[in-house]
């Protein structure tokens, strides 16, 4: 009966602030020697930015950090490390960024290994293609794609399923990175490979990539979790021997971020885990049965992001109380200011969108927000330009904070100014403004077919 | 009557991709799952009614070996579009903790 064991990569963050701590890592694999390690690099949950610029979310220094911290010791002890969705987005800028930080770490370190390279950055011809062949369809409320979105997007991924990491793997890769996957991929490869059915591979692989989640946090115990998948079941276990995994937390891991707790699409089918049994068998390990998987024909999920914009914006504070209690309608009259003087200076209404934000009263839940009005003693106003060009982002919000600074209103007690801005400049350039404008799936005959592996010799 | 937030012991607000958004609330005890559960007032209606969205647009889920309620709904505004207030979706559970829900329940 084959048994296979992985581990997300405890103690070290290709996300996020990047880095690395050793003596998590290492007292993990003093328990057990996992038959590979994976970690997630990426997600859309931080917006549309990353993958429509192509920049990265971490710092190069904490990526460097993380790789520097793990390297060494998957190469040394010969396990398959497997990095996926790299730089957030998983684009080709992504994946070279992070193919960059690995050779370099290789060589100040002086490790030899092989390295899988998976490449999931979509060509337009061919989606045009597919699209035209009837093979992309929405993926949940969005619009039916077009040829204009196909082209105005800046980088179009394909989130891939486990078969490149197979074949990676299957060419001697030691370690693997992918440009865009599905975060359950990166942990149901090796299993797959090994011959462990579909349903427990796949659903081990969702558990255990958000490997905290399963963990009952215990004071002083600092642990992550196994993942040990076999025919019929699997096991979550704790990495550290004085650390626990709560079964109820094993099922919420399996529902977080999905639309349904029930069923999880991945590319081969769908995951249904309506009649899973997860079992505490000692404070340390739950056990999960009844897992069941339904092929379907294969698909991968499309991401894709366009710039719509430039953005600048303004944050200042409001402390009079007096203006506190109008502040909708003193904005709604800078608002009608701001558009005239634009107007004005030639900047059509059709070339931006320009509006404040207030919090301490609606920001956060906007339109959701039960509570009327505000009780607050500060709020704090952002204006935003988001415009055809930067520089009419930025003359959009300079008429902004004169007109938030300086405008009167019923009650004035001061002409000084009416916010407090905590920055000079007031006004903040943020570059390009982009939006998701791809989520659709792809249906493929080759599950191999919408991307590239490349495997180097380090 | 109690308010959601003093007997469930997660209520939690996610994207599910950027278009949709799903909200979990989770119980520790199995007996007081079962009873929020009984009152029968967790349910599309409910989230239809606080997020303003079609019931039909609510996809709620009474997960029992989770302990747990899920509904997923549609984002009013796509995570990072320009306008969005959350990008990841991560506070909009806040409309849920003052739930109340009919049941008899000491709270300390």
């Amino acid at each position: 009966m084959t048994e296979v064991i992985g581990m997300p990569a405890v103690g070290v963050s290709f996300m996020h602030a990047g880095g690395g701590n050793d003596e998590v890592l290492l007292a993990a694999l003093e328990e057990r020697t996992p038959d590979f390690i994976a970690g997630d690099a990426g997600s859309t949950d931080a917006g549309p930015a990353f993958l429509g610029s192509g920049k990265g979310m971490t710092h190069r220094s904490g990526l460097k950090q993380a790789f520097e911290t793990i390297l060494p010791i998957v190469v040394s002890r010969k396990i398959p490390l497997i990095v996926g969705s790299c730089g957030m987005a998983g684009t080709r800028e992504h994946l070279d960024e992070f193919r960059d930080i690995v050779k370099e770490v290789a060589r100040e370190q002086g490790l030899h290994f092989k390295l899988g390279l998976i490449d999931s950055e979509q060509d337009k011809s061919a989606l045009k293609a597919s699209l035209r062949a009837g093979r992309i369809s929405p993926l949940g409320p969005v619009p039916e794609l077009t040829e204009d979105d196909i082209d105005r997007a800046t980088h179009i991924v394909g989130m891939q399923g486990t078969e490149p990491v197979i074949e990676a793997l299957n060419r001697g890769a030691d370690v693997v990175l992918a440009g865009r996957i599905s975060d359950s991929a990166m942990f149901a490869a090796v299993p797959i490979m090994r011959g462990i059915p579909l349903a427990q591979a796949w659903h081990m692989a969702k558990v255990i990539d958000h490997g905290f989640t399963n963990v009952e946090p215990v004071e002083g115990v600092r642990t992550s979790v196994f993942g040990i998948v076999g025919d019929d079941y699997f096991r979550v276990e704790a990495t550290n021997p004085n650390g626990r995994v709560n079964a109820m937390r094993v099922a919420h891991a399996t529902v977080y971020e999905n639309n349904s707790p029930f069923h999880l699409l991945e590319p081969p089918g769908v995951l249904d885990i309506s009649s899973c049994n997860f079992e505490q068998d000692d404070p340390r390990t739950v056990t999960v049965t009844g897992s069941e998987f339904v092929s379907k024909p294969y698909t991968i999920k499309l991401e894709g992001a366009e710039r719509v914009g430039y953005r600048t914006i303004t944050i200042g504070g409001i402390r009079d109380p007096e203006l506190i209690t109008q502040v909708d309608s003193f904005l709604a009259s800078c608002t009608e200011r701001v558009v005239q003087m634009a107007s004005a200076q030639g900047i059509s209404e059709d070339d931006y969108q320009f509006f404040f934000r207030v919090y301490g009263k609606d920001a956060v839940m906007q339109q959701w927000e039960p509570t009327a009005g505000t009780d607050a003693h500060e709020v704090a106003v952002i204006g935003e330009a988001v415009a055809e060009t930067q520089e009419m982002a930025n003359a959009l919000i300079n008429m902004a904070h004169v007109m938030l600074l300086h405008s009167d209103y019923p009650g004035r007690l001061h002409t000084t100014g009416n916010v407090a801005f905590p920055y000079s400049p007031s006004d903040i350039e943020c570059g390009a403004a982009y939006q998701f404008n791809v989520w659709h799936v792809l249906e493929l005959d080759d599950p191999l077919e919408a991307c590239s592996v490349d495997v180097v010799e380090l | 009557m109690v308010k959601l937030s003093e007997i469930a012991d997660a209520v939690r607000s996610k994207n599910a991709g950027p278009y949709e958004i799903t909200f979990d609330i989770l119980f520790r005890d199995a007996a007081m799952y079962r009873r929020v559960k009984q009152t029968g007032l967790i349910g599309s209606a409910l989230f239809a009614e606080l997020f303003n969205v079609a019931e039909s647009d609510c996809n709620f889920v009474a997960f029992d070996a989770g302990q747990a309620f899920k509904c997923t709904v549609p984002r009013p505004i796509v995570a990072g579009h320009v306008g969005d207030p959350d990008v990841y979706g991560a506070q909009q559970h806040a409309l849920l903790l003052d739930v109340d829900i009919p049941l008899d329940v000491h709270v300390d």
